[in-house]
């Protein structure tokens, strides 16, 4: 029932963003352009600039949700969200880093590239610290290290910023504040091989991360080799976010406030929950990302800001509708709400 | 966390850059302000004597050497290529300069960009800090003028804003009566900046024959879509070639939505000299004139065989 309901949805958000922009143009014109004829202009607009842009849009959102959804289970912390393990922060150095030493004017490729490397550094990191700490992966201590190597690279990331003349300045906050006017299709081509590929071996996860939500121990008992799980589900999923973060910037709260909604409205067995939790994360970053390029055009907003906007409310909302339920809200969500 | 880190840099790129590029008093766009009340500045008057100048701004930079007051200036900024200033001490960009290298160079007027407060601590330990707006050509007539009563040099600034005067007048008149070409102004590129109404960009596009295809844009520099620029199709993108801007331009046929142009598909992307178009200096005249050559050559060429 949840899943082609929420495809439904992903298809009418996806042929709304297409009718939607700072051109206005009219669906009539969004039509024939889609049925093959319309003018170069709206060709232009529509398949060069929006229909991309969707794709790419669609596949962060699901890209973050499914990652959100894998972290919160695996670290058992309703708090957790893709970027609280540094992966975003190392992605933010590599990309700052490049605008900032001018690499990203000479090639599109280099921005992605130094995000990815930068997001692999911190996902070796976080790693070996833990292994260092803890011997088996202790979620406490990969969580700790995770904030703790954010906080450094965003030391970095200021210190770069501090160096460097108002032009970079201005396109390295940009990038910080998310967005997908970067899109193009080979971008799109990008994150799907790295999506399509996770989505698989999550899927198989999925059987073994219901036990692991529930308690290692749980696991444990059901004959499921915990450490292997834990370190084949961190490693996914960085890489799932490192490509994601490294095509659209940071792009906040989606990882937290879908997954959330998804349990709420169809329970938390991860079968059902890493599908529906892919779809709706694409929903909801074509919606936010509609409303970014709408909203004060012919400006845009970032949409890392529309997604934080949009976002924080729906969470207090969805907290307070789980709370009344007694559900799975732990006494630390509470505190940080 | 992570996210308040984030928005607290974003914030303080907000803060500056509105220093930087916004004005926050709007007024009318006016070229023959001549002694208007408005270019009137008694903080700056009661200064006739400035001897040790800092200016931070490198149009004002411009403006004092042009007055002829280049010598009283006692330090440069990291963007004064003047040869003639060449020797005397940096203070880095400009933008957040140090008030501790400020106070040792021992200035009786400091010029800085209207939004940086930072230079408050100096204005109360006796130092005239002049922040002028230098958002219109209007603007930068006052600001000459000021520039020149406050430093006993009335004459040359009169004749600098005469001489400006004419140089636009000629200008508008060469390109008067033509087909005024839609024009793109590249401010920056990524995200897409440009100029809109209120600025002297606008003007100097409006008076060199074009058509800003922002002028009626809710800002002054508003940030823009490629999807907004492409809706517009301008006939003429114009780009501001500094250290980066060869780089950027030869990238455009193959980026998506700037590729999407017909300017740029027919290889009406052109490149001026970042300095004179990015400056509200005393080369405005110069910018102008060189704009209306690409927007109108023929105008030009007439004028050149009569």
């Amino acid at each position: 029932m949840a899943l082609p309901l929420l495809a439904l949805f992903l298809g009418v958000a996806l042929v709304a963003s297409l009718a939607v922009g700072a051109a206005g143009l009219p669906i009539s014109d969004v039509l024939a352009t889609l049925a093959g004829r319309g003018d170069d202009t709206s060709r232009a607009i529509i398949l060069d600039l929006r229909l991309p842009r969707a794709v790419l849009g669609t596949l962060v959102g699901a890209a973050l949700a499914v990652s959100g959804a894998v972290f919160q289970a695996l670290l058992r912390n309703p708090l957790a969200e893709p970027y609280v393990l540094g992966v975003s922060g190392g992605a933010a150095v590599g990309a700052v880093g490049a605008v900032v030493l001018g690499w990203s004017a000479r090639s599109p490729w280099a921005l992605p590239l130094a995000a990815f490397a930068g997001a692999l550094l911190a996902i070796l990191a976080v790693l070996r610290i833990t292994a260092r700490i803890a011997r088996t992966l202790d979620v406490r201590v990969l969580l700790l290290t995770g904030v703790i190597v954010g906080a450094f690279f965003n030391a970095i990331i200021l210190l770069f910023l501090t160096f460097t003349d108002v032009e970079r300045f201005r396109s390295a906050v940009f990038w910080l504040m998310g967005g997908l006017a970067g899109a193009t299709w080979s971008t799109c081509v990008v994150l799907a091989a790295y999506l399509l590929p996770a989505v698989l071996v999550l899927v198989v996860l999925a059987r073994p991360l219901n036990a692991l939500a529930v308690s290692e121990e749980t696991a444990l008992y059901l004959g499921i080799r915990v450490a292997r799980l834990k370190l084949a589900a961190y490693l996914v999923t960085s890489l799932l976010v490192a490509a994601s973060v490294a095509v659209s910037g940071i792009v906040g709260f989606v990882g937290l406030i879908v997954p959330h909604g998804v349990r709420l409205v169809w329970g938390s067995e991860h079968r059902v929950l890493l599908p529906a939790a892919l779809l709706a994360g694409g929903c909801f970053v074509l919606v936010a990302d509609s409303l970014a390029r709408t909203v004060a055009a012919p400006a845009e907003l970032p949409l890392g800001v529309v997604t934080a906007l949009v976002g924080v409310p729906l969470f207090v909302v969805l907290l307070q509708r789980s709370a009344g339920r007694e559900t799975d809200t732990s006494p630390t969500a509470d505190e940080h709400a | 966390m992570r996210h308040a880190r984030a928005g607290r840099a974003a914030l303080i790129a907000v803060v500056l850059l509105s220093g930087f590029a916004c004005t926050r008093e709007a007024r009318p766009l006016r070229l023959d302000g001549r002694g208007t009340p408005a270019c009137v500045d008694a903080s700056l008057e009661a200064r006739r004597a400035a001897a040790r100048i800092v200016s931070l701004l490198p149009s004002v930079t411009e403006i004092l050497v042009a007055l002829g007051a280049g010598d009283r200036l006692v330090a440069r900024t990291d963007y004064d290529t003047d040869p003639t200033l060449a020797l005397l001490p940096s203070v880095g960009g400009g933008l957040n300069p140090s008030l501790e290298r400020l106070t040792l160079l021992r200035p009786d007027l400091v010029v800085g960009w209207s939004g940086d407060h930072s230079l408050d601590e100096l204005a109360r330990h006796g130092v005239l800090v002049y922040r002028p707006q230098s958002q219109t050509l209007a603007d930068v007539r006052c600001t000459m003028l000021r520039l020149g009563r406050a430093l006993g040099l009335e004459t040359a600034a009169d004749s600098l804003t005469g001489a400006i005067d004419g140089e636009l007048a000629g200008v508008r008149r060469a390109v008067q009566g033509r087909p005024r070409p839609s024009v793109f102004y590249v401010v920056w590129f990524d995200p897409p900046m440009t100029a809109g109404p209120g600025t002297f960009l606008d003007e100097l596009i409006d008076i060199a024959g074009g058509q800003n295809v922002f002028a009626d844009a809710p800002s002054p520099w508003p940030t823009v879509s490629l999807e907004g620029i492409v809706r517009r199709q301008p006939a003429v993108v114009i780009v501001p070639r500094g250290e980066r801007g060869a780089e950027r331009s030869a990238g455009l046929r193959t980026t998506p939505g700037w590729r999407d142009l017909r300017a740029v598909r027919a290889g009406r992307v052109m490149e001026v000299d970042a300095d004179v178009f990015n400056r509200p200096g005393p080369r405005v005249g110069k910018a102008a004139r060189t704009l209306a050559r690409l927007l109108h050559p023929e105008a030009f060429l007439a004028a050149a065989t009569p």
